[in-house]
């Protein structure tokens, strides 16, 4: 069980903002050396020597503050963007829970939509068409499944991003902040569905502003500040060293489920 | 990206085909026909321009034009959308890690179900002018014609596309190029017709070679020598757009 699936070494991701390097054709042409002085000067660092290793079932939690490089990161372990240096091996089928419902298309069927979806996160046809009813199923979306998205409200539609991504059979599930989204009742199934996909061997990496879920779902956790890993430990360890730094308790969705604070760890 | 094999390929070009077409005929009762409609109106005021106006005397010259206008309509009609369309799906690209080369292919194959559609007519065309079907070279022609074009504007597109989402103007700068570009194909007329001085127009051009083995292909049946040049603009078109592909595509995700 202790072998890493996602294994970052010293990595360090320079970006340089795309409206510096998008540049018109005048400017490229005549004036090449003040655009690659401009591009240089505008360059900056989003993560700086980060080094992380998470093992194989193991379910890692990310707390940071805005600004501390997480989607870089998260990109760079989802196989979006490369690093500029250091060295990333990610094994394993990554589904990223980055947004529910990348490339949705609002003028297409719940059906056709979940198949669209299904294959940009990686599955087969086949794959999805055998699952297509119990995709359905679990987004509780039976009635609406051949209307057209747009007539879809907002928490539908994530009740299928979240059904589609959760059927891909990823072996390690990039989630971020889907739990904000939809009602209380549709957060506890998805959180509860992460813990069923938890249990069956499956790698998370969870990016949660709500400390609470990082401490109920993650057994460790890296607290990642300004492009740089501070610390990486236990769950709890880390949260209750972040919210020292940070001073907000973070306001839980599962305290108000829970009525209160009371089952919920309070440090 | 990652080994996912050709079947994955397939599927993915297959569904972001099935998306475009989905929704650009969405409502409209003549669907993918509506493709026809460019090339047909602009063939009808040829005619009239050529032969009545001008005087010019083509044989057959209905098959003559469309034999290689709708070709170019399916080549301009990619080379026209293609290159922004890294830039119109960059909310995919920035989330998933898709091969990207999925993308200019959908579009030049969404593009080639259009040119599929014509076939039919140039067909009938053929038929109707000759009075015979046409011949069975039609059977090896046209797929190996497809393939070269395919190839060849697959490869344009995404080279194009991975240079346009970093400089803009780029895509807009082809728009005009294409349409020098069908003047100095023999389309409107017959290759015979360049000046001399120009005929090297004919070579130079990459898309020329191509569209006189159209024209040879539906009015004669037969596979002309220019397929030699236009397969080596193929192959050469793919040589340039691989490595540019292979160095440009990964950071595409850090600019749209």
């Amino acid at each position: 069980m202790s072998e890493a699936v996602i294994d970052l070494q010293g990595v360090r991701k320079v970006f340089t903002p795309p409206q510096h390097v998008q540049s018109s054709l005048k400017e490229a042409l005549f004036s090449p050396l003040q655009l690659a002085r401009r591009m240089r000067a505008a360059r900056f660092l989003a993560l700086d020597d980060v080094s992380l290793r998470i093992a194989r079932g193991e379910t890692h939690g990310i707390v940071w503050r805005n600004g501390a490089g997480k989607s870089t990161l998260l990109g760079i372990i989802g196989g979006v963007l490369r690093p500029t240096a250091g060295r990333v091996r990610v094994s394993g089928r990554v589904s990223p829970l980055l947004e529910l419902g990348v490339g949705f298309v609002p003028d297409l069927s719940g059906d056709e939509n979940a198949i669209l979806n299904g294959i940009l996160l990686g599955m087969r046809r086949h794959t999805i068409e055998e699952r297509l009813d119990e995709i359905i199923r679990f987004a509780e979306l039976e009635a609406f499944r051949s209307q057209e998205l747009k007539t879809f409200s907002s928490g539908m539609q994530s009740r299928l991003g979240f059904s589609v991504a959760v059927h891909a059979d990823p072996e390690i599930l990039l989630v971020d902040e889907v739990l904000a989204v939809g009602d209380a009742s549709f957060q506890e199934r998805c959180l509860d569905r992460i813990i069923t996909m938890r249990e069956a061997g499956v790698t998370i990496l969870l990016v949660s502003h709500d400390l609470r879920t990082t401490e109920r779902v993650c057994e460790r956790a890296t607290w990642l500040e300004a492009g740089r890993a501070v610390a990486t430990g236990r769950a709890s360890e880390i949260t209750a060293r972040y919210e020292r730094s940070v001073g907000v308790p973070g306001a839980s969705v599962l305290d108000r489920l829970v009525g209160g604070p009371g089952e919920a760890r309070r440090l | 990206m990652r080994g996912r094999g050709l079947g994955y390929a397939w599927d993915l070009i297959h569904v972001l085909v099935q998306k475009e077409l989905k929704l650009r005929y969405r409502g409209t009762t003549l669907g993918v026909l509506w493709s026809l409609a460019d090339p047909l109106a602009f063939a009808l005021v040829l005619q009239v321009a050529f032969r009545r106006i001008l005087q010019i005397h083509i044989e057959n010259y209905p098959v003559f034009i469309l034999s290689t206008l709708f070709p170019w309509q399916w080549f301009l009609n990619s080379m026209s959308e293609g290159p922004y369309s890294f830039i119109t799906n960059g909310q995919l690209i920035k989330k998933l890690p898709f091969p990207r080369l999925a993308i200019p292919a959908a579009v030049v194959l969404g593009d080639l179900t259009h040119f599929l559609v014509t076939i039919p007519i140039l067909a009938a065309l053929v038929w109707w002018s000759s009075g015979a079907a046409p011949p069975a070279m039609w059977m090896v022609g046209f797929p190996l014609l497809i393939v070269i074009q395919g190839t060849q504007t697959i490869a344009l597109v995404a080279l194009v596309g991975c240079v346009t989402a970093f400089l803009r103007d780029l895509g807009q700068l082809v728009r005009v190029g294409l349409l020098l570009l069908f003047y100095v194909t023999p389309i409107l007329f017959p290759q015979e017709m360049f000046p001399p001085v120009l005929r090297w127009l004919l070579f130079a051009n990459p898309l020329a070679p191509l569209m006189i083995c159209w024209r040879e292909l539906v009015m004669h049946g037969t596979l002309s020598p220019f397929l030699t040049p236009a397969l080596a603009y193929a192959a050469g078109s793919a040589a340039l757009a691989v490595p540019v592909y292979r160095r440009m595509a990964w950071r595409i995700a850090e600019v749209v």
